[in-house]
């Protein structure tokens, strides 16, 4: 429990270090590029939880695994995300 | 201001999932002690209340009727594989003759297999095998099951100058949990003895009759009318080490931990003024109708929280007035329908892998019940362990600290059945194909595990680990 506190404080500390950071910049955001990032960050976590937990459990196989279904799409969510609003700044 | 906001969404939703109070409904649920039978242990929200004596696996209490290994009223003498009294020369049947035959053939082949491997392992010294993990394995036993006593003496609260203990049945039912929680079992389930389910004692063990105390009658334990109840308490079983089996290092077992919560129970019991006989029902049916587990296809009981880990549930029969508990529907006995991964590594294929259960018993099946028939001549005493079967069942899961996706599949097997074949094959694909869950790697490794790293394995059921609570 304390490692998920710390893991919530660190992703509310980056959501808002992001957020920040892309008003300074002055860079906007589309709702479906905020909801793409979303479920990738989610994913993520769910994937950090159950590979960490799979390995508690002496489950290496599943851990792996977990990397690979879930914590795969999780990156490729959040690059999607990431490209479709610095493309668009670069067409701005 | 909205930094901080932010900051703070992200630390409340960080603490909103610890297990404390989060609203004052919950900490009302609480007070329902005298009035709720299950008020001090809620079970996950997906897991289903159903009436009494109706659980997931279907009874026919009109055809159920009193049952005991190789007992002649429950036609099952010499008709049952159970120390070693099946004799097939003695059916008239000619087919179920043969089938009884070649089942012992298999039975015995993979016995002398099993066998020669462990004599191959011992002589080798092997990993698992060698002489500490023999001994490992020996002082588990050290504690046996015929150490509870049939009824306990503790100074009674008439010696004390008090009255008996009195509340209402579910406070004493909430009670009895909070006690066997603290000395080491999880939860505990609570069947009234009725005609029917008191079907579900041995015949040749145990009977009920209008006297005073109770008494032992050569072998059978004679039970006061009076002592209404059973209560049946959870004996959990390390889910890690039972994946060790066949190695010594799977000692660790449901059955020599049992005595300890019973014996702290009857003690209990007794010094508030009532009566806890140790002479109980069978434990997986009971365990099935009082609602700490389900059924499942390789026959055995099977809870939520861990599986078939969390199914051994020794009873003992009490005239404290007590509010009994009701059978559970988690999904699980629906999910067995398209899993079968226990016949996948059952050796001897003495599992059902019939798509759904029949009435149809042989004779060393009850008849009444609504179940997989297990092809017991094959499994008893096969030499495989008592828990082959069950160390791959999916269910099988640790509670705090182990991976999220346990409770989803849970949450979602509790709630629909259509997921379920999808979710079976899911579970091969994570977890591979059943066969020996650990190698001699990890027994290797076992001596030099880092125990700051490690669960500590206890029964000491008021802890807050992994292994220490729930």
């Amino acid at each position: 429990m304390r490692m998920w506190l710390i893991i919530g404080l660190i992703a509310g500390a980056a959501v808002l270090g992001l957020v920040l950071w892309l008003q300074g910049k002055a860079v906007s955001v589309k709702w479906y590029e905020w909801l793409i990032g979303a479920i990738g960050l989610v994913l993520l976590l769910f994937t950090i939880q159950n590979f960490a937990g799979s390995l508690a459990e002496l489950e290496g196989t599943a851990a792996n695994m977990f990397l690979l279904v879930s914590g795969l799409p999780a990156i490729i969510l959040l690059a999607v995300a990431w490209q479709l609003i610095a493309r668009r700044q670069r067409a701005s | 201001m909205k930094g901080l906001g932010l900051a703070g969404a992200s630390l409340g939703a960080a603490a909103a999932a610890a297990p404390v109070f989060h609203d004052l409904d919950e900490v009302i649920a609480a007070g329902d002690i005298k009035s709720d039978a299950n008020a001090n242990l809620k079970r996950p929200w997906w897991v289903a209340q159903r009436e009494f004596k109706n659980p997931t696996t279907e009874v026919d209490w009109s055809l159920l009727q009193a049952w005991d290994w190789n007992h002649e009223p429950s036609g099952t003498k010499d008709w049952h594989p159970r120390f070693g009294s099946l004799k097939p020369e003695l059916c008239p049947d000619t087919a179920l003759r043969g089938r009884i035959e070649q089942m012992q053939a298999t039975h015995a082949e993979f016995a002398a297999r099993v066998s020669s491997y462990n004599d191959q392992q011992w002589n080798a010294q092997a990993p698992g095998w060698a002489l500490r993990d023999q001994a490992l394995s020996s002082g588990v036993n050290a504690a046996s099951r015929g150490s509870v006593p049939f009824r306990a003496s503790p100074q009674t609260p008439e010696q004390r100058g008090v009255p008996k203990w009195t509340g209402t049945p579910e406070e004493a039912t909430n009670m009895l949990r909070a006690a066997a929680h603290y000395y080491g079992s999880s939860n505990i389930g609570v069947v009234k003895n009725d005609t029917d389910t008191k079907k579900m004692f041995y015949p040749s063990r145990a009977r009920f009759e209008d006297v005073d105390e109770a008494y032992e009658d050569g072998r059978v334990k004679v039970l006061p009318n009076s002592c209404q109840y059973s209560v049946h308490f959870v004996a959990r079983q390390s889910d890690e080490y039972s994946k060790r089996d066949q190695s010594r290092q799977s000692g660790v077992s449901r059955y020599w931990n049992n005595p300890i919560i019973q014996a702290r129970m009857q003690t209990f019991v007794a010094s508030l003024g009532y009566e806890m006989v140790n002479a109980g029902a069978m434990n997986m049916p009971m365990a099935v109708l009082s609602g700490i587990s389900e059924l499942v296809r390789m026959n055995h009981s099977c809870t939520p929280e861990w599986g078939t880990y969390g199914g051994y549930a020794p009873g003992m029969v009490t005239d404290l007035p007590l509010a009994p508990t009701k059978p559970i529907d988690a999904g699980m006995w629906k999910f067995c329908e398209t899993c079968a991964t226990c016949c996948e590594i059952c050796p001897g294929e003495a599992i059902s892998t019939d798509k759904e259960p029949t009435w149809e018993a042989d004779p060393w099946n009850r008849v009444g019940v609504k179940k997989y028939q297990q092809r017991w001549p094959i499994c008893i005493g096969f030499g495989c362990g008592v828990n082959n079967c069950g160390k791959v069942c999916p269910f099988n899961t640790k509670g705090q600290g182990s991976a999220f996706i346990h409770t989803g599949i849970k949450a979602a097997v509790g709630t629909t059945s259509i997921f379920n074949s999808f979710l079976a094959t899911m579970g091969k694909v994570f977890y591979g194909a059943p066969s020996q869950p650990r190698d001699e790697d990890d027994f290797a490794a076992f001596w030099d595990r880092d125990l700051n790293a490690w669960p500590y394995d206890t029964i000491l059921g008021a802890g807050s680990g992994p292994n220490g609570g729930v």
